[in-house]
């Protein structure tokens, strides 16, 4: 027994005593240092290309709602608090438009939308780019080295917007943090909501000053992405500190102002919303347009139109490498919004449908006549293939007879027959999901026929829906998304993981919307009639692209908001928030407009329960109707108004005291 | 190499047994909290829906900053929870119709049972309540009243809740009555609908719903306000039998 223990204590000796003779000191090769990564353009595209993969860009990859929520990021395998771990391909599952009932699908129902995301440690990355940036100075041009912290600042302010429209006001952490410092330090503060926005308006507005002027490179922050972060942002924070007042939370955040602002403050923030976007008119950004107005609308989401309409784009992978599952290089959206069939989606199909709710606004034909009867069609194509639709509503949206480019398929899409009819509409549609009106046969099994008496052998339900059993592939609204939709994909690729499409993340009709918004707001506090005027300007700039009729302002509206929200809107600016919905419909913008203006729980009081557009054939009159009847799934809505501000984090909370909880949680 | 092989098994047969012991003999929570939440205008019990509002409390004896928990307060207006860990608890009753109150701090909760009970102004007392029924139209009026008109928060709506059992309320219903046509829009303040001497509306509210025949239904009506949890006052439980 001695012995063993000499021997061990030897071999210990041994071996510790060899660590000593190396040197520990030595810079490991497998690592880049502060000097390698500042002081070169590759360095810093290097240092920058992790925290552009985790920019909260809510992308088609985005889920806003049900399990795995959150943004699918480069940490989306990782267990990482606030990004969203589950397959990147359900996204479209929860995808945002499905929550404000632009569509439908299986993420109606949670509005909530909370994953608690606290992203300090990118701000504590961007800010170690911005703390030592400046010991490199002497490898840059005097340009390119404000460009470079120009840049720096765009991605801080991007953070801090995700965070500010969530919680109001946060802590403002611009410096690296020591971990050693005392604790006191370490727990920083929520800044009041009002400084949280000015925190992110000079950042912007250093970006704007100082950032690269290239207008074709819109993969990296620039002068113009912080302008079009900027009109987005001071929009947001002038509606917070107009409209928050009407939703009657208080509490002890509240009365901190890390809740709301000041409605006096709203002016100033429109304002710098208007400045920027009238500084990226001044660049020369204009609409994409071609003779062909549908054509040319769709071509906006899917042609690379940098120094034109592209603003600031996130790529996805180039086609025909190994697919990557499960991550955020590809996007699965063709295959999630097209039907199942040849040449089109391969493996789900069809998760998201466009509602009613969002189709009437458009420019479309009437589908009930002046005394309440269904109007009668010679043909589905009738609906869509005149002058009474707008350009931009086939753009967006695939309707029963239309034909989809790549596969040539004509999409079939109906409900059921009546054999005869001589209800009104309204008598066709309650709020009853199984409701079956007198003289009708519908839901079989699609495409197939079947004996009706007298008529032969007729066909019941479209190829492609409505189905009732099985709520993907198949329609179940009647009417297919078609924006965003690659119209150059290569069929094989309709299937998860290998759409390519670039997101648009920021396009200059989104900016003509946020002028209009933010014009009209800013007349209206300035009692500047000019300003209200103007707005009109920028929506019929947006109408003419879209090829919809002009619409002028009203002299003298009327309020229509009392009823509605229950505080005062004139119908002015509730048409340019109409104009906002058709212009950016499924870019996951709906539900954070509805929450900004302070809406959405008025408008989703009631159980909201979507409205869809589902063809019939009326087979003693050989014609075609359509019937605006509830989602078939009975997927409804709600908001409580708590969620205007999110909850911080119970575990951040718990690392740091000194958070004060937001009021209604 | 031998002597080595003989220690690391040593040490396994002596340290593999830890893992069968069992070490978890701490007893389960058992404190236990009851008690009423008391309209002060009327010295009774609020009327509530099950689930809907709640008694958050936070355990300041385990922490500075503890996570809160929320007991739930039943139908009745009265709440009980025998699942606790005994300490000390401030405690806020919330997510109710009434005005904002004061937390109560430091209450003793213990395995002998504490009685804690908390009093409330609402919002809006909804009275005159009424349900008649013809054939399968069933009609329902109300009245509401303010304790206090000062400051009160924009009224938005009266809705009727309609259920097929006794629970019956904003937490629970049957949805298909629960929708835009059968409520009540107001969204006014308490001068645009109070009458003059300021404490009770002039005309009662109406509205008129269909029933099915040969089922039994229980209604009440609720009247929201909006403040920071939008929940509702509502009236007592009214049994409806429609005939076959």
């Amino acid at each position: 027994m001695k012995a063993t223990f000499k021997t061990i204590l030897l071999a210990a000796a041994l071996l510790g005593g060899a660590v000593s003779c190396n040197r520990l000191d030595l810079e490991p090769k497998g690592m880049l240092d502060d000097g390698t990564l500042f002081s070169s353009e590759f360095g810093v595209r290097k240092y920058l290309s992790g925290l552009y993969n985790d920019l909260p860009i809510e992308d088609f990859c985005y889920k806003y709602a049900d399990d795995n929520k959150g943004y699918s990021t480069m940490n989306s395998n990782g267990n990482k608090n606030g990004y969203h771990v589950g397959n990147v391909w359900e996204a479209l599952k929860g995808y945002g438009s499905t929550i404000c009932y632009e569509t439908t699908g299986r993420g109606n129902g949670d509005t909530a939308g909370q994953w608690g995301y606290w992203p300090y440690d990118r701000v504590r990355e961007i800010n170690v780019m911005i703390d030592k940036l400046p010991e490199y100075q002497d490898a840059w041009t005097a340009d390119r080295y404000e460009e470079l912290m120009a840049e720096a600042r765009f991605i801080r302010a991007y953070f801090y917007f995700a965070m500010a429209k969530r919680y109001g006001g946060v802590p403002i952490v611009d410096k690296v943090q020591d971990p050693t410092a005392p604790m006191e330090e370490l727990q920083v503060t929520r800044a009041t909501e009002y400084d949280t926005w000015k925190f992110i308006y000079d950042d912007l507005k250093f970006a704007m000053d100082n950032g690269a002027s290239d207008k074709s490179e819109v993969y990296r922050g620039n002068r113009y992405s912080a302008a079009a972060l900027m009109a987005k942002a001071m929009l947001w924070a002038g509606c917070v500190a107009k409209y928050n007042q009407y939703t009657g939370i208080t509490g002890p955040a509240t009365d901190a102002g890390l809740m709301g602002m000041d409605p006096a403050d709203a002016k100033e923030f429109f304002q710098y919303a208007y400045d920027a976007c009238k500084f990226l008119h001044d660049a020369g950004f204009k609409l994409h347009t071609g003779a062909d107005k549908e054509k040319a609308y769709t071509e906006i989401f899917i042609e690379d139109l940098a120094g034109e309409e592209d603003i600031f784009v996130k790529t996805f992978g180039t086609p025909n490498t190994v697919v990557p599952w499960n991550s955020s290089l590809y996007s699965s959206y063709d295959d999630m919004v097209l039907p199942m069939g040849t040449g089109m989606a391969q493996s789900v199909g069809a998760a998201i449908h466009a509602t009613w709710d969002l189709v009437s606004l458009y420019e479309t034909p009437a589908v009930v006549d002046a005394d309440g009867y269904p109007v009668r069609f010679d043909s589905y194509d009738d609906f869509w293939n005149t002058d009474e639709m707008e350009p931009r509503c086939r753009a967006n949206f695939f309707f029963s007879g239309m034909v989809e480019p790549v596969s040539g398929t004509k999409l079939d899409i109906q409900q059921g027959v009546f054999t005869t009819l001589a209800a009104k509409a309204a008598d066709l549609t309650p709020e009853d999901n199984n409701f079956v009106a007198p003289n009708c046969i519908k839901l079989q099994d699609p495409g197939k026929t079947q004996d009706v008496g007298g008529f032969g052998n007729v066909k019941i339900t479209g190829a492609n829906g409505i189905k009732r059993n099985g709520d993907e592939g198949f329609s179940t609204t009647g009417i297919f998304v078609r924006k965003y939709m690659n119209y150059k994909a290569d069929p094989a690729t309709r299937q998860l993981h290998q759409s390519t499409q670039s997101w648009k993340v920021f396009r200059y009709g989104e900016i003509l919307v946020d002028w209009a918004e933010a014009a009209y707001e800013l007349g209206l506090e300035t009692g500047n009639d000019a300003l209200k005027a103007e707005a009109f300007e920028h929506v019929n700039e947006i109408r003419d692209r879209a090829g919809a009729h002009r619409h002028e302002m009203v002299a003298n509206p009327a309020d229509i908001g009392e009823e509605l929200y229950g505080f005062p809107l004139d119908e002015n600016l509730q048409y340019i928030r109409d104009e906002r919905r058709r212009e950016l419909c499924i870019e996951n913008q709906g539900e954070w407009d509805q929450r900004r203006w302070r809406t959405a729980h008025s408008i989703l009081a009631s159980n909201y329960w979507p409205r869809t557009l589902m063809p019939y054939k009326v087979l003693n009159e050989d014609k075609y109707i359509f019937l605006n009847e509830v989602e078939v799934y009975g997927r409804r809505l709600s908001f409580d108004k708590r969620n205007y501000y999110e909850a911080i984090p119970g575990g951040e909370i718990n690392k740091n005291p000194k958070l004060v909880r937001n009021d209604g949680y | 190499m031998k002597h080595l092989y003989t220690i690391l098994l040593g040490c396994a047969v002596l340290l593999g047994p830890v893992s069968c012991m069992k070490i978890d003999n701490f007893e389960a929570p058992a404190a236990k909290i009851q008690g009423r939440i008391i309209d002060k205008t009327t010295g009774q019990p609020m009327l509530l829906d099950h689930g809907v509002s709640h008694i958050r409390i936070w355990e300041m004896s385990y922490s500075e900053h503890p996570t809160p928990q929320d007991l739930a307060i039943k139908e009745d207006g009265t709440y009980y929870n025998d699942k606790l860990f005994s300490g000390t608890y401030d405690m806020l009753p919330r997510d109710g119709a009434w005005w904002p109150c004061d937390t109560t701090y430091n209450v003793a909760i213990g395995k002998k049972g504490t009685v804690q009970d908390f009093e409330v102004i609402p919002y809006l007392h909804v009275v005159d309540f009424d349900a008649t029924l013809e054939g399968t139209e069933l009609t329902l009026t109300c009245r509401l009243q303010a304790p206090v008109t000062d400051g009160l928060p924009q009224i938005r709506e009266i809705r009727p809740f309609i259920n097929n059992n006794i629970h019956c309320g904003p937490g629970n219903h049957i949805d298909y009555y629960y929708n835009d046509t059968n409520r009540i829009n107001l969204r006014k303040m308490w001068p645009a609908i109070g009458d003059a001497d300021g404490n009770q509306t002039v005309a009662p509210y109406s509205l008129k719903i269909q029933l099915k025949a040969g089922y039994t239904y229980w209604v009440r009506m609720g009247v929201q306000v909006n403040d920071t949890y939008t929940s509702w006052n509502l009236s007592e439980v009214k049994k409806i039998v429609v005939p076959e």
